[in-house]
């Protein structure tokens, strides 16, 4: 006999909003990123990308993890981001965020339930994707997808990227390893560990609207910012992302 | 002790914990006492601003090791926090005195 088991998920929406931004700086992503987790009830999904490359670094993260001068020479952009974590090599890649004010309390459950949203696009897509706690997607043991949240007034963010393709080397070089703690193996092993998954930037995006459709159970409805809203964005991009007093706290 | 003559040292240690930990002390060398200390990695923790508070109720501790874990344990004890153990962060915290950590 075959039972067809529906796994009954935590989180239900009627609708989200479907928010394509194309692709922007990382200060102007950021800023939208945190405009939408201040502003918005409804929840958001938010897919984009970058139009120069650029390494975000986590909330607690020093500033010292990055080669900052090579980074200017290299034209590739710095910003840090609302959320903790490592820092992440954004360039050949897709980005989410994703906003609600319905999820599980617990960090793990969360991460767990919103990360469904790209394991189930992965395998529309035929790929075989895992959750990894804490905040990772693999596929046969390779980090695909790295993710991070952080809660503001009862409102969830997570961000996170779906890397298309990966130049581990070129990431590496732009970081400030500390080589006196972390041995040459374990550099190697992280260059192992993240694979790209060769697929298109929309076709990612297509399966991740689709996803998002059948993991929520829910309508997506196009949604755009208004122009007094990305003036916001503009401001808080301008007073927050691109200032030293941000990027350089720690 | 007249405190003037009392020289600030400062280190800094990186500790793979579950995720890595950076500390950067500026610390009293006779009275071992915290002057300053900034917590820095890939870790998380929710709320965020709770790891700039942590670093301010340091401020003025004592390197020892009771005293820093029950500080760290009275600050966190509303938060979440993923990628360290207290009793692990305490330990780097008191490591980081070493000489060779000198700069």
């Amino acid at each position: 006999m075959l039972y067809l088991v529906q796994k009954v998920r935590k989180i239900k929406f009627e609708n989200i909003g479907i928010l394509e931004t194309g692709n922007n700086t990382g200060t102007w992503n950021m800023a939208v990123d945190e405009f939408l987790l201040y502003n918005y009830k409804e929840p958001i999904l938010r897919i984009y990308g970058w139009s120069k490359p650029c390494i975000s670094i986590g909330y607690f993260q020093s500033i010292d993890e990055v080669d900052y001068k090579k980074c200017n020479e290299k034209n590739v952009d710095v910003v840090r981001r609302i959320t903790g974590g490592g820092a992440v090599f954004h360039d050949m890649e897709l980005t989410y965020s994703f906003v609600t004010k319905n999820f599980p309390q617990s960090i793990m459950e969360s991460y767990k339930e919103i990360s469904e949203l790209i394991i189930q696009a992965l395998k529309k897509l035929g790929l075989d994707a895992k959750f990894s706690p804490l905040n990772d997607v693999t596929i046969n043991g390779k980090k695909v997808c790295g993710n991070a949240q952080t809660r503001k007034n009862s409102t969830l963010l997570q961000h996170g990227t779906v890397l298309l393709e990966v130049d581990v080397e070129k990431m590496f070089s732009l970081l400030n390893v500390p080589i006196e703690k972390i041995s040459d193996k374990e550099i190697s092993d992280v260059k192992n560990r993240v694979a790209g998954i060769s697929k298109t930037f929309d076709q990612v995006s297509d399966a991740l609207k689709n996803s998002a459709t059948d993991v929520f159970g829910c309508e997506l409805v196009p949604f755009k910012l208004n122009q007094e809203e990305l003036e916001l964005c503009q401001k808080l991009m301008n007073e927050k992302f691109s200032s030293e007093n941000w990027t350089f706290r720690r | 002790m007249n405190s003037s003559h009392d020289k600030t040292i400062i280190a800094t240690t990186t500790a793979k914990l579950g995720k890595i930990v950076k500390i950067k002390l500026a610390y009293k060398q006779e009275s071992q006492l915290i002057h300053s200390i900034r917590i820095t990695g890939d870790f998380f923790v929710h709320p965020e601003e709770v790891m700039e508070q942590l670093e301010q109720g340091l401020c003025g501790a004592k390197l020892e090791k009771e005293e820093l874990k029950n500080k760290i344990q009275m600050t966190l004890k509303n938060s979440e926090f993923f990628g360290f153990e207290i009793d692990s962060l305490v330990d780097v915290i008191l490591s980081t005195k070493g000489e060779k950590n000198q700069i």
